[in-house]
């Protein structure tokens, strides 16, 4: 059952573009979704997985998009090198971010990954000669994977992500992330060397993000210091709490559900914020664990509705 | 997923319902016999939400047509998409607006790096983009067909204040504080060849800020012992306001301090820097302002305003966006025969020293999309911006400055 959605949504992806009658507008808005939904998956990496907070995400996918322009602008570098190129760069930066995860907790990670998140954008709106500073700075596009292509590109990117990180918390290392998520002092005991893992979580975390940030420079051709602000980062956070933490489709539904929302009310001044904030506290007040936790447990009633009863809601209980 | 196959369907929907319209009526997009759709994209929410304003004083304006009949027969209907300044956004919006929403022309989207990131886009469509949220002179000059400015060009500002600064204050020794960024760098290279022509004045001293600056002391200080005649200052609203109170602390306020438009139109400077502060300095404004305008039809501008919205909405931004909508009608109004993008572009290159709106002068012809070239030189004086003489015409094919 499992496989036959995934197959299908795998179709819906290839056939999206004739169903949209190859509508810029329309494949821009499932760009923006993928994009969202490697970040949201990078971030539930380190919050729902890992335990680890990070309100800056948005200063990974500026890294990642900066890098990406500055590469193939001012170096020209091809697509195929840049991309993971700005990946590792961004990559690196987590790595400074997680030098001091590695010492703090909670809140204070939480204010060093704030800072962080807003740093981003003055340093390349000063660093005037490497950036373009205020009015940002156009992404040579390449030429060979123009237009159509480049969505399938995005798409091929995007699955491959989504593949690795499945694999990835269901690896010890991901099981690695859990026990240090549940207990440090736990983790540590059983042999786990927890800075060494945290800073591994901001690393992966990072590194995915800057690839999306990467596909973003690309597909608008143009990067500024106002493409991604403090809002992404709560907006962020909002999809991976709406969607569901430490849930791999959770990310993706959050991703998508908050995405979308856009298009539906922007033509109503100020609805966006609202109904966004109004789902969230509604999300926390009602589902916890986020949508993808609704999503399961009709799931499973549909399917097996007799067997479940106390068994699924234990299991939703222990994801929390 | 489920709201994809939607918003994808949606789409579909829309996409065969317009051009089903088009292969009945034979219009083009965004018109049919009783609606003209027009799009604009600008911050309605987040840090710059104030430019929310532009998108009040287009919609007042077309209340105010619609309400007196339209455009011949016409109603207008305005589109808005909320980019909170973000180019991303921006792009989006506007792929939506000429893509999906099919309307017939674009008006006034603000901003320069949200513009620069739709440039491309609006280009390739040959839809008729009318008066551009910018002054940067790259996308006037070289001119595109069918996208047309209105923001007071950077350049020409600069160019202007220093034929002020020179003819009627008289002054000789001239320095200047930029801010160190693209609008800054633009309008300083306008105002230093501008100088270099002219005989006997020279400048005394360049000195450069970033706009997120704290401290503009150092600055002060070397602008002091310039002693120069006058201080041009090519700024935003903040620097400017923080530069003026520097000076104010070293007592120099008596040299004349002319502050380019973008950062010295907006009354709020006198909140910024301090009443006593700001009092006496000089910049200019696109248009008279609607307290002391003698247009005949600034009357009409202050009640639909106060009528659509509130009345701490009436001031530069949507008095500007009112002008913008003026041009566009009259654009419209112009045109003879069949309205085609084309047909509406040729109507617009026919405005000539068009003095039917809030600005004082329009201008658009196939060399020169410009559109505002005409300034007024303000004082700050009691809290107000008091106008300095009439109109002041620059002339961008001859540089040349006239003062009525």
């Amino acid at each position: 059952m499992k496989k036959i959605i995934i197959y299908t949504v795998i179709l819906f992806m290839l056939m999206y573009p004739l169903l949209v009658g190859f509508s810029n507008y329309y494949l821009t808005i499932f760009f923006m979704m993928s994009v969202y939904v490697i970040t949201a998956l990078g971030l539930n990496l380190l919050l729902g997985f890992g335990g680890q907070v990070s309100v800056g995400q948005a200063g990974f996918l500026m890294v990642g998009a900066y890098s990406v322009a500055i590469l193939s602008s001012k170096v020209g570098l091809p697509f195929i090198v840049t991309l993971p190129l700005a990946g590792i760069i961004t990559g690196i930066v987590g790595l400074i971010i997680g030098l001091s995860a590695a010492r703090l907790k909670g809140h204070f990670l939480a204010v060093v990954t704030l800072g962080f998140g807003i740093s981003v954008p003055q340093i390349i709106l000063n660093w005037q000669g490497l950036t373009g500073g205020y009015s940002g700075m156009s992404v040579a596009k390449p030429t060979f994977i123009f237009g159509i292509h480049f969505y399938y590109v995005v798409v091929l990117i995007t699955l491959f992500i989504i593949f690795i990180i499945y694999n990835l918390v269901n690896s010890s290392l991901g099981r690695a992330f859990i026990a240090i998520r549940d207990s440090e002092v736990a983790a540590q005991s059983m042999g786990i060397n927890v800075p060494l893992y945290k800073l591994l979580m901001f690393v992966i975390s990072s590194f995915f993000t800057g690839v999306a940030g990467g596909l973003y420079a690309y597909w608008f051709s143009f990067v500024s210091p106002n493409d991604f602000t403090l809002a992404t980062s709560f907006l962020i956070l909002a999809m991976v709490v709406v969607g569901g933490l430490a849930s791999i489709p959770g990310a993706i539904i959050g991703a998508m559900v908050l995405s979308l929302i856009p298009h539906y009310t922007d033509q109503f001044v100020g609805l966006t914020n609202l109904i966004i904030g109004v789902l969230m506290v509604f999300i926390i007040l009602v589902r916890p664990n986020g949508l993808a936790s609704i999503k399961k447990m009709s799931f499973k009633n549909l399917t097996f509705g007799k067997k479940v009863g106390n068994k699924g809601v234990i299991k939703d209980a222990e994801i929390g | 997923m489920v709201l994809l196959v939607l918003a994808a369907c949606g789409g579909e929907g829309n996409a065969e319902e317009s051009t089903n319209n088009k292969k009945s009526s034979a219009y083009v997009q965004g018109i049919t016999d009783t609606e003209i759709l027009v799009g604009t994209t600008g911050p309605q929410t987040g840090p710059v939400a104030e430019y929310d304003k532009v998108r009040k004083g287009i919609q007042a304006y077309f209340n105010y047509v619609n309400d007196n009949g339209g455009v011949k027969g016409r109603k207008l209907k305005l589109i808005a998409y909320d980019d909170q300044y973000q180019p991303a956004k921006a792009v989006q919006g506007m792929q939506r607006l000429i893509e999906e929403e099919k309307v017939f022309g674009i008006i006034f989207p603000v901003g320069t790096s949200t513009f620069s990131a739709t440039e491309e886009l609006l280009k390739e469509s040959k839809i008729p983009v009318v008066g551009i949220g910018t002054g940067a002179t790259k996308f006037v000059d070289p001119i595109s067909p069918n996208i047309f400015g209105m923001q007071f060009n950077y350049a020409n500002e600069a160019k202007l204040m220093v034929d002020y600064i020179v003819n009627q204050l008289g002054a000789k020794k001239i320095a200047i504080a930029y801010q160190n960024d693209d609008f800054g760098i633009e309008t300083l290279e306008a105002a230093l060849s501008t100088i270099k022509k002219l005989d006997g004045v020279k400048v005394e001293k360049e000195v450069s800020f970033l706009s997120i600056d704290q401290d503009y002391s150092a600055q002060a200080q070397q602008l002091v012992q310039a002693k120069p005649d006058a201080i041009l200052m090519l700024a935003t609203p903040v620097p400017a306001a923080a530069l003026r109170q520097e000076m104010y602390k070293l007592g120099a306020t008596d040299i004349p301090f002319v502050v380019s438009l973008t950062g010295g139109q907006d009354k709020n400077q006198f909140n910024l820097a301090g009443k006593d502060v700001w009092e006496g300095v000089i910049t200019a404004m696109p248009f008279a302002s609607y307290e002391s305008s003698d247009h005949a039809d600034i009357d009409k501008y202050t009640e639909q305003i106060k009528k659509d919205f509130t009345e701490e909405d009436l001031g530069a931004l949507t008095q500007s966006a009112w002008g913008t909508a003026q041009v566009f009608v009259e654009g419209l109004n112009r045109v003879e025969g069949d309205l085609t993008w084309e047909s509406y572009i040729k109507a617009l290159e026919t405005l000539e020293n068009w003095e039917g709106s809030i600005f004082d002068s329009i201008t658009y012809t196939s060399e020169n999309h410009y559109g505002n070239t005409t300034l007024r030189m303000v004082e700050a004086k009691n809290g107000n911006l008091e106008p300095i003489g009439g109109p002041v015409h620059y002339d961008p094919s001859t540089g040349k400055v006239t003062y009525k």
